[in-house]
């Protein structure tokens, strides 16, 4: 059974993934599992307010994670397309949009009001609005007999270890 | 309008466009000003860290010291030599571990989280808001001396000016790509530093004519026991002395904020080899100025002018503008991240938790530029009325603030059964000693400095409050990954990139529910 989706199609494939843990960690034995697709909601912002010397006038983006509601900046949209994906190697969203929204203004507002240097909040208003997958390989490592998983981003080949076993 | 005047006017002006200029090749939109930094390495961060956390103490506090009481000042030189690397090393990778696991954004609001206690937070807030105050009011103190001295105004109205200059850097300094510019300044005044350095040991026949001309003006100078041996045989004050500096960064809020937004425990490694060597080659300087200024400026009337004197001594004219500019800048720089930490303290972790779950981004705002407009007022005041010098400023906010903090941080990350009641009396009694033992002076009385007490007493807190405290049910299934790292190999920890920690858990559990893993094809 598949699902329609929107998701990224530049992604390192499995030997790549492989090849890159083992530059790094030339001991182990790294063998891909799967890939899974981790739902985000992707959020863009039109900023305006007024400043010291003169007016701002910006973009500003952020995800928010689809299962726990963390939200999170980003630099530049994600490029998506749509594709058929295996339900199964879909996970299911927790939150729905309508709530995302809300956390997604309230993570903005912070961010801005935490780092910015403003004398003002800035008006913010919401202009785009996606749920959108992003792929994670599943990679079991093997070092001495011992197992270990991890999760890595198959767009930028960051990595973190998982309790699976 | 004096020279000076302008080419401070005109470095601001450079610092702004040097500011715009990498703001603006880094991103047209903001959301790189708010990642603050993320892809900056272990050289940018550990430079800007040291430069930004070291201005107004560094240049005029303590010279002042080694002008008044020699070689004895070196003390504290020692310990601040060792104290980025002992912060990093103790705390670093630790930290970042456990506020991991914790997700938690504040120094603050990672201390009840991890001893699931809303009084620590409420204490440890206070604590914080009252000697950031403290530390920052130094700044003050030192920006109206530094601006005196470049444009010729009274001390009062230079005051005014700095200050009313911080605050509004500090509230409406939009894009400045802060990190770049401390980073340029961190430079000029390593370099103005040293210059004025080299030229004082050319001056006096280096290091052995500097001492002759000291031993013969009062050989007391050159003892460790300070001018007229005032502290011989006071282990208790010189080893407060070495570990304030050593061991006191761990309990700065400003300080610790920054484990628990390294990117990787990589980067701590790199970090501690740049503070190393940035901390040798300019920590040391100032204090060998002041051993200078006892020869060189035997009549200067307020010891906290030494480099200010010095720099127009051997670079009069532009040079020594664009050293105290550099300085001046640094002063606010300094000032302004010490008072946004107050500012979000109090707006986050008192306000926006205990008084209005539902406060409004603006209403956020508004109390955090409250707060900052109120240090600056009542900073002014201090500074006007009864200004106390930078250096006895700094070392009791610096106390208080290490005396508060140190043993919970640390008992945080290397203490699976350190609880809720134990740490809040080391905050309390670590941090009270240290008020009362400064404003009683009870240094003279028993030979014992106000922060290596305020110390013991916070150790006894904890002893003493730890047994009837419960620690979190949870604690024992992390502390194994906090202390070790997580299950991977060595090479691989180092490089886990925390931001996916979330990510990791639900995929965890995803997978151990859906067994997806057997079916490999995509």
């Amino acid at each position: 059974m598949t699902t329609p989706v929107l998701t990224s199609d530049h992604i390192f494939s499995d030997e790549e993934i492989c090849h890159f843990l083992k530059q790094m960690e030339k001991d182990s034995i790294f063998t891909p599992e799967c890939l899974v697709y981790y739902p985000y909601y992707f959020l863009e912002y039109e900023m305006k307010g007024k400043r010291w010397l003169g007016h701002v006038h910006k973009k500003i983006g952020c995800t928010i994670d689809s299962i726990s509601g963390v939200g999170s900046l980003i630099d530049t949209s994600p490029e998506l397309s749509e594709a058929e994906l295996k339900t199964n190697k879909v996970l299911d969203i927790q939150i729905p949009l309508s709530k995302a929204k809300v956390y997604g203004e309230r993570f903005i507002g912070r961010s801005i009001s935490y780092k910015m240097k403003i004398f003002r909040m800035p008006g913010i208003t919401l202009t785009k609005e996606s749920l959108f997958y992003r792929p994670y390989w599943i990679v079991k490592g093997m070092k001495k007999k011992k197992c270990f998983h991890l999760i890595v981003d198959a767009l930028t080949g960051e990595f973190h270890p998982v309790g699976y076993k | 309008m004096k020279l000076d005047t302008i080419i401070f006017l005109v470095y601001l002006a450079g610092l702004l466009v040097v500011g715009t200029y990498f703001t603006r090749k880094a991103s047209k939109s903001v959301d790189q000003y708010l990642l603050g930094g993320r892809s900056l390495g272990p050289a940018v961060t550990a430079l800007t860290m040291q430069s930004s956390s070291m201005s107004g103490y560094m240049f005029m506090g303590g010279p002042a010291l080694a002008f008044q009481q020699g070689w004895y000042a070196l003390w504290y030189a020692f310990g601040d030599a060792g104290g980025a690397i002992v912060n990093l090393s103790v705390l670093g990778k630790r930290m970042r571990r456990m506020s991991e696991r914790l997700g938690a954004l504040s120094p603050i609001e990672y201390l009840e989280k991890r001893f699931e206690s809303p009084a620590i937070r409420i204490v440890g807030s206070v604590i914080s808001i009252i000697f950031l105050f403290g530390y920052v009011f130094a700044q003050f103190i030192a920006s109206g001396k530094a601006l005196e001295q470049l444009t010729g105004l009274s001390y009062s109205t230079a005051l005014l000016i700095g200050v009313g200059v911080i605050i509004s850097y500090t509230v409406t300094g939009g894009y400045l790509a802060v990190v770049w510019t401390d980073f340029i300044q961190g430079i000029i005044m390593v370099i103005g530093v040293v210059g004025i350095a080299i030229m004082g040991f050319i001056h006096l026949g280096g290091l052995s004519g500097l001492n002759e001309q000291i031993a013969a003006i009062d050989p007391s100078y050159l003892s460790p026991w300070g001018k007229d041996l005032a502290y011989i045989g006071q282990w208790g004050v010189v080893l407060g002395a070495v570990l304030i500096y050593s061991i006191g960064y761990m309990g700065l809020p400003h300080v610790v904020v920054r484990h628990m937004s390294m990117k990787s425990t990589k980067t701590v490694k790199g970090a501690i080899l740049y503070a190393a060597t940035w901390n040798q080659l300019f920590v040391f300087t100032p204090y060998l100025l002041g051993f200078m200024a006892i020869v060189l400026l035997p009549e200067l009337n307020d010891p906290e002018m030494v480099i200010p004197t010095l720099a127009y001594e051997f670079f009069p004219g532009i040079m020594a503008a664009i050293l105290l500019s550099a300085v001046m800048a640094a002063i606010m720089s300094t000032s302004d991240s010490i008072l946004m930490q107050a500012g979000t303290i109090l707006s986050r972790d008192i306000y926006l938790r205990f008084i209005d779950k539902k406060a409004s981004d603006n209403k956020m705002v508004n109390i955090s530029r409250l707060c900052i407009l109120a240090a600056g007022v009542i900073g002014v005041i201090v500074a006007v009325y009864q200004p106390p010098s930078v250096f006895s400023l700094v070392i009791f906010s610096f106390g208080v603030l290490g005396n508060s903090f140190i043993v919970p941080y640390v008992v945080s990350v290397y203490s699976k059964n350190a609880n809720n009641i134990g740490v809040l009396c080391a905050m309390i009694f670590g941090g009270v000693t240290n008020i009362f033992w400064t404003s009683l002076e009870l240094q003279e009385a028993t030979y014992l400095h106000p922060f290596l007490a305020g110390l013991i007493m916070s150790v006894l807190g904890m002893l003493v409050g730890n047994p009837f405290g419960k620690k979190p049910a949870w604690i024992e299934d992390i502390f194994p990954e906090v202390k070790k790292g997580y299950s991977v190999p060595a090479s691989l920890d180092k490089k886990v990139s925390r931001h996916l920690n979330l990510e990791a858990g639900n995929l965890g559990k995803y997978l151990k529910e859906t067994q997806v893993g057997e079916d490999f094809s995509r």
